[in-house]
């Protein structure tokens, strides 16, 4: 009996090195193709760049542009906290959002496949392809901006929605939560788009739950508000980890950040390359912090089967 | 006299309960499509507009003059259906790459124990921080004069090989698994195989069956759900995505390129069929067109795949 468990693990430890096989090509593209332009854009933060006829060339700037980065520019400092502001408050929203609309999405009732294919249109929409279609239209703002009551329509609709949340939970709840409730619901247009992935993510995960698991709770009388605290939450754990992670580096690197904006500035039109590279690279560094904590206090929360 | 029980128990045979939450699922999931639908309403009511309506002040939602042949000027004017091939051809081809070699990856750092396998996760993540944007220049040189670990300059007197104006920076980045949101589908793949019980492919070694062969006749079956999402993702991506297609591949024309520069485009062509090329309206109703003819091939894929995420479980009976 020894012996055959001896042998099995054995097996098992020449069979763990064959991993390397599997992770192959991402190993060989990564060396390829990532690391040099990755190792570029890091040597361009210590050098101060200068195009030339015969391509560029670089004066070695030492932490000078870190120092600037933290020290001296007045701007990034007040820009990270925003973001970082911004990532906490938007994560819980779009992840408990997109849960709950997968949830709803994955039940059975008319209409079902329309309303999937509805909420597939934000996926489509946050990989900027609208963005890119509006730039080419010449004449559509000038549509969008007719009607010039619009405006005040929108405001008095944000009242209006306010006072509402205002009568029916006032009283109870802290003003914090209140203010937090009527600002994630006057953003639900920006919060649906940025959560199009993570539904379909979600959608998908659900339907890898095995169906027998909710007739045997149900059979030993489980509500449904058990069945999804007890089954359908461990079981999206592993996806709700995907997510959180790919919604903090989308709040982060979207192209609608301030600092990617700013950084945007400073590259591509020359003006301050390196300097916007610190940035840059200042940014990830602290967005690498924050995934990293992610990792350390999920993944002990997250149930595998195995 | 009813008590309380009784009245539950007629609440409960009416099933008035369920059919309140029917309601209440239905009302907000209409809400949310039409704030979904909203910013494409726009564009709906000005791709059958008559270019009169662009100019008349009292039509804000409905068109006056309902004009639905804008659909048939742009798939004559862009040659649509020679575009939209291309695109496909491109999105498909990326799409099953990236779908195989991301599961692939994913499974080996799901299921096997190597050694700085965590250090070699952390690169994946490290991969989906750094944005296209800050690599692409350097990434361009590369593939302008490739010549990975100096290998095809010793064949070629020093210079490596121009690979622009083709597939194959495409299929290079998708065959590795590092093309953009690669990383994504690696660790949604990873936490997808991590998910299902070890006890399969201890058998399966039992058996005799070797790694591979266990991937590809056990594993691959089982994960319908995770490579139909992988492959809509990366379709959807590579179907909208201007910034690499420009640069690796300039010469092919696609719907998100010609929408991009939609004003010079159809300037030029107007102007080769000698017609007045002031249209800035026309212009505007044709690209509101173009852009809801891009959008709905999408649609319809995954409406017809998203059949596919469900019962793939129970059909395989892997997870018991």
């Amino acid at each position: 009996m020894s012996l055959v468990s001896g042998s099995k693990r054995k097996l098992f430890r020449r069979q763990n090195r064959v991993g390397y096989l599997f992770i192959l090509p991402f190993l060989f593209g990564f060396v390829a193709f990532l690391l040099v332009p990755i190792a570029q854009s890091i040597v361009f933060t210590f050098n101060e760049l200068q195009i030339v006829a015969t391509g560029y060339e670089l004066t070695p700037r030492g932490w000078r542009f870190y120092e600037r980065a933290l020290f001296v520019d007045t701007r990034f400092r007040v820009m990270i906290v925003d973001s970082l502001l911004r990532t906490i408050t938007d994560v819980p929203v779009i992840i408990a959002f997109s849960l709950f609309i997968a949830v709803l999405l994955n039940q059975r009732f008319r209409g079902r496949t329309l309303a999937r294919a509805v909420f597939f249109l934000p996926v489509i929409i946050s990989t900027g392809y609208m963005a890119i279609a509006d730039q080419g239209n010449p004449i559509l703002s000038l549509l969008q901006n007719r009607n010039p009551l619009e405006a005040a329509d929108k405001i008095r609709e944000s009242v209006t929605s306010y006072k509402l949340v205002m009568a029916l939970l006032g009283d109870s709840l802290p003003l914090w939560m209140t203010d937090f409730a009527v600002q994630a619901a006057g953003r639900i247009g920006e919060i649906v788009t940025r959560s199009g992935l993570q539904i379909i993510i979600f959608l998908g995960a659900l339907n890898t739950i095995h169906p027998s698991l909710y007739e045997a709770s149900s059979m030993e009388g489980a509500t449904p508000w058990e069945n999804f605290w007890k089954i359908t939450f461990p079981m999206v754990g592993p996806y709700i980890l995907v997510n959180v992670v790919y919604t903090i580096i989308d709040s982060f690197t979207n192209m609608s950040s301030q600092v990617m904006r700013t950084v945007q500035g400073y590259i591509v039109y020359m003006t301050d390359f390196s300097f916007g590279l610190t940035l840059a690279w200042l940014y990830f560094i602290l967005l690498f912090l924050i995934l990293a904590l992610v990792f350390f206090v999920m993944s002990k929360r997250v149930f595998y089967y195995d | 006299m009813i008590d309380a029980a009784a009245l539950g128990r007629i609440l409960r045979r009416a099933k008035i309960g369920r059919r309140l939450a029917a309601l209440l699922r239905a009302v907000f999931l209409a809400g949310m499509c039409f704030t979904i639908v909203y910013p494409l309403l726009t564009k709906i009511t000005m791709s059958v507009m008559d270019e009169r309506d662009v100019f008349d002040k009292t039509v804000k939602t409905i068109p006056k003059h309902f004009n639905f042949t804008n659909f048939y000027e742009v798939w004559k004017l862009v040659d649509f259906p020679a575009v939209l091939a291309n695109n496909a051809k491109l999105s498909l081809l990326c799409a099953a790459l990236q779908m195989f070699f991301c599961v692939l990856v994913g499974y080996g750092f799901a299921k096997f124990q190597f050694r700085f396998r965590g250090p070699l996760f952390a690169l994946v993540i490290l991969c989906m921080v750094v944005p296209p944007e800050i690599i692409i220049t350097p990434l361009y040189l590369n593939f302008r004069n490739f010549d990975p670990f100096g290998l095809v300059g010793m064949l070629n007197g020093g210079r490596g090989l121009d690979l622009l104006q083709g597939y194959l920076p495409f299929v290079l980045l998708s065959v590795t698994a590092t093309a953009p949101r690669n990383a994504l589908y690696i660790f949604l793949a990873r936490q997808y195989y991590r998910g299902l019980p070890r006890e399969i492919n201890e058998a399966a070694a039992i058996d005799g069956a070797g790694p591979f062969r266990t991937f590809v006749s056990l594993m691959l079956p089982s994960s319908v759900p995770i490579m139909v999402t992988i492959f809509l993702f990366a379709f959807v991506y590579q179907w909208n995505e201007v910034l690499y297609s420009s640069l690796f591949f300039n010469e092919l024309t696609t719907i998100p390129k010609v929408l991009y520069n939609f004003g010079y485009y159809t300037t030029y062509v107007f102007s080769t069929i000698s017609v007045n090329t002031n249209k800035i309206a026309y212009v505007g109703i044709l690209h509101s067109a173009m852009t809801l003819m891009g959008i709905a091939p999408l649609v319809v894929i995954y409406a017809i795949l998203q059949k596919s995420f469900i019962r793939t479980i129970e059909r395989t009976g892997l997870v018991d």
